[in-house]
């Protein structure tokens, strides 16, 4: 079986994927607001679309560093919640997605480092020779992430 | 019109924050505080009291010194056991142009001391209470809320 995926490039080191209807728009030099108390990762959000989005910086947090206030890039996300809503966050990004198709025999370990992969990823792929993982948006989104670092 | 239709916009760096504006009980201006550089107090007095004065930083954590570009004092909190903030700038906000959104678990931090979130003229603004604002201040041992 294969199934569609947009592969991100988090920064320089990090790639992950996400599903192909999980990635709703792509914002470049968004207008971002401080949120005083925040985790140093999820430190500012956004207004789309009259909503306010929360702007994760994965590979700040993947690296145990506080994110760039004023990121270039960030992908729109969606995803189910526990209870069947649809929420949706903001995913800082490095450079413009891909759209990839991904077979099953592609599955494979999650990188050993950062041991963070294992909060957030919910399987892996191989891909030109790396491993990138299938990030859970609800967790990544759940808050789970300000309760410890990578 | 009444006080609680409104909320106080507060500036500090920069940084806006909105509080209830029956909160905000006075305001007056910082040349009127008094201070003790060498143990790093600034104190308000008013009517016979010592009233404790702090300036926030971005992420409204205390500073040790008072910033420049602040240029008043809001005393905030319960009579029994009022504080000041310094502000660098201040307004009213109508509550019927904002709209209170909960704060995205995302964006919780472990000792967040927001409410929520508003949107207001395409911002977004974060909303606090003096209550959860004084929690995180060096109250003196004896003080403490």
């Amino acid at each position: 079986m294969s199934a569609a995926a947009w592969l991100l490039d988090l920064d320089a080191g990090f790639q992950a994927a996400v599903g192909h209807l999980e990635l709703l728009h792509l914002l470049e030099y968004p207008d971002c607001y401080p949120i005083p108390g925040s985790p140093s990762h999820c430190a500012v959000a956004l207004l789309w679309e009259d909503e306010i989005l929360p702007v994760v910086d994965l590979a700040a947090w993947l690296h145990g560093q506080p994110m760039d206030p004023l990121p270039r890039l960030v992908a729109v996300v969606q995803y189910s919640s526990a209870d069947t809503t649809i929420d949706r966050g903001a995913l800082v990004l490095a450079g413009p997605p891909t759209l990839i198709q991904v077979d099953d025999e592609l599955a494979c370990e999650l990188p050993e480092a950062p041991t963070g992969w294992s909060r957030v990823a919910i399987s892996c792929f191989d891909w030109q020779a790396r491993a990138v993982p299938v990030v859970d948006l609800a967790r990544m989104f759940s808050g789970l992430l300000a309760t410890g670092t990578a | 019109m009444n006080e609680s239709d409104y909320l106080a916009e507060l500036t500090m760096d920069g940084q806006a924050l909105l509080l209830p504006q029956t909160e905000v009980r006075l305001l007056e201006s910082v040349l009127d505080l008094h201070s003790d550089p060498a143990r790093g107090e600034v104190w308000l007095q008013s009517e016979g009291q010592h009233i404790p004065v702090w300036s926030l930083d971005r992420e409204l954590r205390p500073l040790p010194n008072l910033p420049t570009g602040r240029r008043f004092c809001a005393l905030l909190g319960p009579e029994q056991q009022p504080f000041g903030l310094t502000l660098g700038g201040f307004r009213l906000v109508a509550r019927s142009g904002c709209r209170l959104l909960p704060l995205p678990p995302a964006l919780r931090g472990a000792d967040s001391p927001l409410l929520g979130l508003v949107i207001l003229d395409d911002r977004i603004l974060p909303v606090s209470d003096a209550a959860r604002l004084a929690r995180r201040l060096p109250w003196p041992a004896e003080a403490t809320p």
